[in-house]
C-alpha cells in the first residue's frame, strides 16, 4: 500500500528521479520482484522520516530543483546506510506479500520502516556484519589498527605515535586500507546477492518443473 | 586538485569531509551506479563497526535497526562510555547459556512486551605514554630480562614500554641466577622493547646478563594496558589472556588495593559480554570485598563496580540478590553512574510488574541524563526502557 497521495508520489519521480534509477538497480539485485517500485517506496518513507528527509533533500534532489538548502544533521553514510535498510526492508515486504505470507494487517503497514524485530533482518545484519568482519581481516595488522583508530575519530598524529611510525606511513595504510576493506565489502556484498537470487531462480525453476 | 578515490573514501569513512563535498559526491553517485555501490559499501562499513561495541554487548535479540547513531562510535572510546545489554534472551531464548538460578532466588515473570534495557559504565584505561606499535603483534609484558650492554655507567636491557618501562622508573639489577641483588637501574630511555637506564655512579657491579626484574604492580599495569590495546584491536583471545595475566599478578602481596580491584574489575567486564555470568560475578563480588583496604575504593569504582554485579545478578535472574546491590550502589553514586544505576533499577521494577515504580525510576534517571551530548545513547535507552512500559499489552 502506498503511504503517499498520487501527487506527491509523482513529485518524488520528478525530484528523485535518478536517485530511484540507483535505488531500483540496487533493489534488482537484492531480489525484488518490481525494483522501481521499490525504490519509489524507499524514497516515499525516507522522505516521510523527519530525520532522514533533510538529508534526502539536501543529498539527493535533483540539482535543478535542489535550491538553498541548509546542511542536513546526518551525513551521507549516515543516509546511505538508512537508505540501504530501507530499501532491504520494502523488499521484504514484498516477497512476503508476493508469498501471501501476512506481516500484518494491510491497514497496520508501517508508515515509517521499523525493522527491529524482524528476524530475517537480524540475519540480514548479521550477514553484513560478517562480510565487514572478513573484508577487514584481509588487511594487515598495522592496516587493520589503523583503519580502526581511525574510525574511533583518532587523529593521524595520535595514530602514528600509537603504532609507532610517522604520519606518511599512517597517511597511506588509512587510504589504502579504507578503499581495500570497502570495495571488498561492495564485492562481497555484490556477490551475496548474486548468490541469493540464484538460490531463488533454483527454487522457482524447481516449483515451475 | 581532485582527490583520488582512496582519499575520498577514507575522508568520507572518518566524517572529515564538508556537507557541500558530500553533496557533490551524492550527485556524483547518482550518474554512477559503482560509485554508489561503493558508497553504500561505505556506508555498511561505517555502521557496522561503529556499532560493534554495543551490538558485541547485546544478544541475538537485539533490536538493529538501519539508523546509524551519530557520534556513538566516538562516544564508546570515551573513559566510561554506557553500553547496553539487552535481556531479550533471559525472557525468549530457551537453552541458552544462561547460568542455573541460585536456590535463593526468585525469578520473576516479564509482566511486560518488550525487555528492558540496562546500562553499566564501561571503565576504559586511558592510553598511556609508554604504549606504542601494533597491540595485535606485540608479545605480552614480562616482569623480568636480561641486561644487555653496559657503556659508561648505561645499561640496556631488553625490557621496554610493552613491559611497563617508564622514564625514572627503578627497576632491580640481579645476578644471573636472580638470587642476590646487584643494585637498581633508573630508566632514563624507554623504547617499545628495550629500555636505557642509569647505574650506580661509583662502583656499579652490573654485570652484561645479569637479570632485571620490574615489581608486580608494573607488571599488572603494563597487561592491563596492553589488554585494553588489544580489545580496541579486536584482539579478544588476547586480551582475555593479558586480563587474566593482570589478575593473577595482582593477587602478589606487594600490589595495592586499587590495582588489584582494577584488575578484577576488567575482567569481570570482559566476561560478562562473554557471557560467563558466574565468573563476572566473582570477580565483582571480589573487588568489592576490598573496597575498604587502602587505598580504599572511591565512591565512583564503588557504584560502578556494584552497577555492574547488579546488572549480571539481574542477568542471573537473581533479582531480590540484584535488588540489594543496586541499592547499595546508589548509595554511593551521583551523575551519570547514578543515572545507569536509576535505569537498572527502573529495570528490575519493570521486571517485577511495578510499573509505577519502573516509570518514576526511569523518568529520575531522564532527568538526569539531561541534555548533555555525552549521554545521548544513555538517554535513548532511557526513553526506550519508557516507551516499553507504555505498550504494556
Amino acid at each position: 500500500m502506498s503511504v503517499f497521495p498520487f501527487s506527491a508520489a509523482s513529485s518524488v519521480a520528478s525530484e528523485y528521479r535518478k536517485l530511484m534509477i540507483a535505488l531500483a538497480a540496487r533493489a534488482a539485485r537484492i531480489g525484488a520482484h518490481d525494483p522501481e517500485s521499490a525504490a519509489q517506496e524507499a524514497i516515499k518513507r525516507s522522505l516521510l522520516n523527519p530525520l532522514s528527509r533533510p538529508a534526502v533533500e539536501y543529498y539527493f534532489r535533483d540539482q535543478s530543483s535542489a535550491g538553498e538548502q541548509p546542511a542536513p544533521e546526518w551525513s551521507l553514510l549516515q543516509l546511505l546506510g538508512w537508505l540501504h535498510g530501507v530499501l532491504r526492508f520494502v523488499v521484504l515486504e514484498e516477497r512476503a506479500r508476493s508469498r501471501r505470507e501476512i506481516l500484518t494487517g494491510e491497514d497496520e503497514m508501517p508508515d515509517v520502516v521499523d525493522p527491529a524485530d524482524d528476524p530475517l533482518q537480524r540475519a540480514i545484519d548479521a550477514e553484513l556484519r560478517e562480510i565487514v568482519d572478513e573484508a577487514l581481516s584481509t588487511l594487515s595488522v598495522d592496516v587493520r589498527a589503523a583503519v580502526r583508530l581511525r574510525l574511533d575519530g583518532t587523529k593521524y598524529g595520535e595514530i602514528a605515535r600509537r603504532l609507532g611510525v610517522n604520519e606518511n606511513t599512517v597517511a597511506t595504510w588509512l587510504r589504502r586500507g579504507s578503499l581495500e576493506l570497502v570495495e571488498r565489502t561492495k564485492r562481497r556484498m555484490s556477490a551475496s546477492a548474486d548468490e541469493r537470487l540464484m538460490v531463488r531462480a533454483k527454487v522457482a525453476g524447481a516449483s515451475h518443473g | 586538485m581532485a582527490d583520488t578515490p582512496d582519499v575520498v573514501i577514507e575522508r568520507l569513512l572518518a566524517g572529515e569531509m564538508s556537507a557541500e563535498e558530500q553533496r557533490r559526491l551524492a550527485q556524483s553517485a547518482l550518474d554512477d551506479t559503482d560509485l554508489f555501490d561503493t558508497l553504500t559499501a561505505a556506508a555498511v562499513v561505517r555502521s557496522t563497526l561503529s556499532e560493534r561495541d554495543r551490538t558485541d554487548a547485546q544478544t541475538a535479540a537485539s533490536p538493529s535497526a538501519p539508523l546509524p547513531r551519530p557520534g556513538l562510535w566516538l562516544a564508546c572510546s570515551v573513559l566510561a562510555a554506557a553500553a547496553t545489554i539487552v535481556l531479550a534472551f533471559v525472557y525468549f531464548r530457551t537453552g541458552s547459556s544462561v547460568p542455573a538460578i541460585p536456590a535463593d532466588t526468585t525469578v520473576v515473570e516479564s509482566p511486560i512486551a518488550s525487555p528492558p534495557v540496562l546500562l553499566t559504565a564501561r571503565a576504559r584505561p586511558a592510553p598511556t605514554d609508554t604504549f606504542r606499535s601494533d597491540p595485535t603483534s606485540s608479545r605480552f609484558p614480562r616482569r623480568s630480562g636480561t641486561v644487555v650492554t653496559i657503556r659508561d655507567g648505561v645499561a640496556e636491557i631488553d625490557l621496554g614500554a610493552l613491559d611497563g618501562m617508564s622514564e625514572g622508573l627503578r627497576v632491580q639489577v640481579l645476578n644471573p641466577d636472580g638470587r642476590s641483588e646487584r643494585e637498581q637501574l633508573t630508566i632514563t630511555t624507554v623504547f617499545r622493547e628495550r629500555s636505557r637506564g642509569r647505574l650506580a655512579e661509583n662502583g656499579s657491579t652490573a654485570r652484561v646478563g645479569d637479570r632485571v626484574t620490574v615489581s608486580a604492580a608494573v607488571h599488572v599495569k603494563a597487561a592491563l594496558e596492553q589488554a585494553a590495546a588489544r580489545q580496541t584491536a579486536q584482539d579478544l583471545g588476547a586480551a582475555e589472556a593479558l586480563l587474566e595475566l593482570a589478575v593473577s599478578t595482582a593477587e602478589l602481596r606487594d600490589v595495592s588495593a586499587d590495582l588489584r580491584r582494577q584488575a578484577r574489575q576488567q575482567l569481570a567486564v570482559f566476561k560478562h559480554r562473554s557471557g560467563e555470568l558466574a565468573e563476572a560475578a566473582r570477580l565483582l563480588t571480589s573487588a568489592a570485598n576490598e573496597f575498604e583496604t587502602p587505598p580504599a575504593a572511591s565512591s565512583l569504582e564503588r557504584a560502578e563496580t556494584l552497577n555492574e554485579l547488579g546488572v549480571v545478578q539481574i542477568e542471573q535472574r537473581a533479582y531480590p540478590t540484584a535488588e540489594r546491590t543496586l541499592r547499595s550502589a546508589e548509595s554511593h553514586s551521583s551523575g551519570a553512574a547514578k543515572m545507569r544505576i536509576l535505569n537498572n533499577l527502573g529495570a528490575l521494577a519493570a521486571l517485577g510488574g511495578d510499573r509505577t515504580g519502573a516509570k518514576s525510576l526511569y523518568e529520575s534517571a531522564a532527568v538526569l541524563a539531561g541534555d548533555s551530548p555525552e549521554l545521548a545513547s544513555d538517554r535513548e535507552v532511557i526513553e526506550k526502557n519508557l516507551n516499553t512500559l507504555g505498550t504494556h499489552r
